[in-house]
């Protein structure tokens, strides 16, 4: 059994958190501020950390800092604060995921359970094969037309299948409609149309947690999609 | 406080007594010391030795006694008249009467004349005189002169060549002063004055010399000091210092030439010494104490820059200045025109009737000055210009020298410049609020999403619980629906007050317009089926592109097709449309609308302004304000038509060259 510590100033959150937990089958441990973390820490030696901005003694970023001095554990920082800066900050200080507040607490458990599983197998590390392309917690094997997302297999489409291959295929390179077109259905893209955003969409919506802030295909609007590797 | 107590008043009181008593040694021993200069008995080329023979006042009174003896021998080479009987018998006394210090032995060529011992010749006599010390010899056969007085001896000489006028070339004088001065004679006496005086004489130029530096020092001191005090650096003014500069000047000049006249008058009359030295003392008083007052109120006023400020003069072009400046510009044109005209009369007449060479120089200088002028202004109107230029094109920083400005010129200067800085201020204080609405609604919004994040939480935990009432699902359903609007209606109002304050970032990109629209089709196609709506895309082959920042072009879009989503009649099509016009790429996205629109088109895109007035559905009414905004901050259009119930939004952009 995993444990988690959550780590919240609001202790109405925690214990929504905690319910939420419980009934993933995770062992919760409770914190109140940032200090309190990092002793709890030490104690109760936690998978995954849980983590609010905004608290009282010691804040989230600086508990952070502190935390990741001494510890790799997985940590998702749970915070209003929406801005891009603040999010960029919070990952580049250490915190492996930022979700904003108000949260969907599904969202919520999908992201800590790829955290999770992450963190638990970093160690054997997946047989590096020539057909098989992986990102993050995104693993397409070409040899047995399988894709898996934190190890649970997804069920794509062909055509959808091809159009992630393409694109896992050149990671960090964009592809606008017409090249994805031009080279899934082999014919010239004259009346492109809505077809590949919405298969894009629609493998998004399989592959994503959070299909509107996608962490694996990414939209660069007016240009194209891509995926980047993590 | 240290460094300013040599400013304290017991020092300059000091420095003023210590002045006075300078000068007044100066003035005494100067008049002294001049006194003895004018009757020879001190010079300065005596002042290296302290011998009496080899004064300058020795030579004076030798020259005295030459001169005596020259005579003494032509009435002896001549008859005697009975005239000079008396001078004769004095000189006779006096020379040859054995109480002489000086012994002569002369020669004509025929008769010697000597008051030495009676058979000496020539070369006997000047053996000796050496002897006695002093000595002084002429011999006319070879017409030169010897002996070891030295010096200037011109009088000597005009005095003893008279005596060998005859033409003979013959004959010798031999002149001599024993210098142990055994009688008491003329030159005994002026010895004993002379060793007497001469020390007393060097001393007192010593001191007058000391006195003088003295006194410059001092008055260097005063002048530094004046005016200043202990507590504060500033100059302080006395009354004096108020009176016109130019009342000073005459006080000055008039005082001076009273004194030159009083002086004058002094001077034909004789005094004795103490009555001189009492007189002499008072007027250099009078004279010292109001002389230093003009010369310290002079420094103070160089040092406050009132020289000329306290001047009538000053005062008379202050007046005419200010009183032109008084008068309305047209008037004021008008007497500068009339006092040039007249003026320009008046030289021309000069001209004519006189042909005066300085009417044409006073011509030529009123046209230059004008010209002059005229330039002048006209630079600063260029001036004046491109600063209303630079502000009026938003540069409200912008800063006119005004210091580079005259008269009128000058004021407006300011005008503009206080114009400027009072828009400056007001965008500026505009901006900070701005920002300060943002930041508070940031803040706001930060502690609505907390409270926020318990509720949806627990009511999807209410929902995980199996309810069997089918009311209170409903009422669930509700709250959740009404919690995830409260969630959007805080996010967007952060948003849409981060735009209009103008604290988001832009990251400019070249962006396909064609591309973007495919996109945001693949992400809205679903919805819009679900609604019963079909899209109808008209758009070019060709990428079509602009500049915006990816992320926020997106945003606009998608808040129009949101729109349409909410706010469209169901079951018809919506048209989308992208056309390039005249080098911009227009968008444009028609729908029918489902409610009747009673709002202007500005009206709807205004912040919580929504088409359907009842609010019953999820939107916060900032979807088109928000699109809108980012429009224009991308630097693109934004327009809302409604014709009846079709709604259209129109959004163009300038396209870029690939």
């Amino acid at each position: 059994m995993n444990r988690i510590l959550v780590c919240d100033d609001d202790k109405e959150i925690v214990e929504a958190i905690e319910i939420y937990l419980q009934q993933e089958g995770y062992e919760v441990y409770k914190a109140y501020d940032g200090e309190q973390a990092i002793e709890m820490l030490k104690n109760t030696k936690p998978d995954l950390l849980i983590m609010d901005v905004m608290m009282p003694r010691l804040d989230g970023i600086r508990a952070t800092l502190r935390i990741r001095e001494e510890s790799s554990i997985p940590i998702i920082i749970l915070s209003a604060k929406s801005e891009d800066s603040d999010k960029i900050l919070g990952l580049n200080i250490g915190a492996d995921d930022y979700l904003t507040k108000p949260f969907n607490p599904l969202e919520l458990m999908a992201r800590v359970k790829s955290q999770i599983r992450r963190y638990t197998k970093l160690g054997n590390a997946t047989e590096t094969s020539q057909t098989i392309y992986q990102t993050g917690g995104l693993v397409v094997n070409d040899d047995l037309k399988e894709v898996t997302v934190d190890d649970e297999p997804v069920k794509l489409t062909p055509i959808e299948y091809n159009i992630l291959l393409l694109l896992m295929k050149n990671p960090g390179k964009v592809f606008s409609i017409s090249q994805i077109y031009e080279s899934i259905w082999n014919a010239e893209a004259i009346g492109a149309d809505n077809t590949v955003a919405v298969h894009i969409r629609h493998i998004r919506e399989k592959i994503e947690i959070n299909p509107k802030e996608p962490r694996y295909i990414k939209v660069v609007w007016g240009v194209g999609y891509k995926i980047d590797k993590i | 406080m240290k460094d300013t107590r040599r400013y304290s008043n017991g020092f300059k009181t000091a420095a003023i007594l210590l002045q006075m008593v300078f000068l007044v040694v100066v003035i005494v021993l100067f008049s002294l010391l001049s006194n003895l200069f004018g009757r020879s008995m001190l010079s300065f080329t005596d002042l290296g030795s302290s011998s009496f023979f080899d004064s300058f006042y020795y030579r004076d009174i030798l020259a005295e006694e030459t001169r005596g003896l020259s005579m003494y021998l032509q009435m002896q080479k001549e008859p005697v008249q009975d005239a000079e009987n008396e001078l004769y018998k004095e000189y006779k006394l006096r020379f040859d009467g054995g109480d002489s210090n000086l012994y002569y032995w002369f020669c004509d060529g025929e008769k010697t004349y000597t008051n030495m011992a009676k058979d000496l010749d020539q070369e006997n006599a000047l053996h000796f005189a050496k002897k006695l010390g002093s000595y002084l010899w002429y011999d006319d056969s070879t017409v030169t002169f010897g002996g070891n007085i030295t010096g200037n001896r011109g009088n000597f000489n005009r005095d003893i060549l008279r005596l060998f006028e005859s033409g003979n070339r013959s004959g010798a004088l031999i002149l001599a002063v024993d210098m142990q001065l055994l009688e008491e004679d003329t030159i005994a006496e002026a010895k004993e004055i002379y060793t007497t005086y001469f020390p007393l004489m060097k001393v007192g130029l010593l001191i007058m010399t000391m006195a003088m530096m003295g006194f410059v020092l001092v008055i260097i001191y005063i002048t530094l000091a004046t005016g200043r005090n202990t507590q504060n650096d500033e100059i302080r003014l006395y009354r004096i210092d108020y009176l016109p500069t130019e009342a000073l000047f005459i006080i000055f000049v008039g005082y001076m030439s009273l004194l030159i006249a009083f002086c004058a008058r002094l001077s034909t009359q004789s005094w004795n010494l103490s009555s001189s030295l009492i007189l002499v003392g008072s007027l250099v008083f009078i004279s010292d104490n109001l002389m230093l007052a003009l010369y310290l109120s002079f420094v103070r006023r160089i040092k406050t820059d009132t020289f000329f400020k306290n001047s009538i003069t000053a005062l008379v072009v202050r007046t005419i200045r200010e009183g032109m400046r008084r008068q309305r510009l047209t008037r004021r044109a008008m007497i500068i025109y009339s006092f040039c005209s007249v003026l320009e009369i008046f030289f021309i007449w000069e001209l004519y009737s006189n042909q005066s060479f300085w009417a044409v120089i006073g011509l030529v200088v009123l046209f230059m000055t004008l010209g002059i002028r005229f330039w002048f202004q006209a630079v600063q109107r260029k001036q004046i210009l491109e600063g209303i230029l630079e502000i009026s094109s938003g540069k409200l920083e912008y800063k006119l020298q005004e210091e580079e400005f005259t008269g009128d010129y000058r004021e407006l200067a300011i005008k503009i410049n206080s114009i400027g800085e009072g828009l400056s201020h007001a965008v500026e204080e505009n901006v900070k609020s701005e920002r300060l609405k943002t930041e508070l609604i940031t803040n706001v919004s930060h502690d609505i999403k907390t409270p926020l994040t318990s509720i949806i939480n627990y009511i999807n935990l209410i929902k995980m619980e199996k309810i069997q009432n089918e009311r209170i699902e409903n009422y669930v359903n509700i709250l959740e629906m009404k919690s995830l609007r409260l969630k959007q209606l805080t996010e967007d109002l952060v948003e849409i007050s981060k735009i209009t304050s103008g604290t988001i970032q832009l990251e400019m990109h070249p962006i396909n317009m064609v591309e973007l629209i495919y996109q945001t089709g693949g992400e809205f196609n679903e919805i819009f089926e679900d609604l019963g709506l079909t899209i109808i895309t008209r758009l070019p082959k060709e990428p079509v592109m602009i500049m915006a920042d990816g992320s926020r072009i997106w945003r606009v879009i998608q808040n129009l097709y949101n729109n349409v989503a909410k706010y469209a009649l169901k079951d018809t099509r919506v048209y989308v449309e992208l056309k390039e016009n005249a080098g911009m790429a227009e968008f444009s996205i028609k729908d029918i609308s489902a409610q009747e629109l009673h709002k202007s088109p500005q009206d709807l895109s205004e912040r919580f302004v929504r088409g359907d007035e009842s609010r019953g559905t999820e939107g916060s009414g900032l979807g088109l304000s928000i699109a809108r905004n980012l429009t224009m901050l991308m630097g693109g259009t934004f327009e809302i038509a409604v014709d009846d119930d079709l709604f259209t939004v129109k959004i163009g952009f300038p396209i870029i060259k690939k």
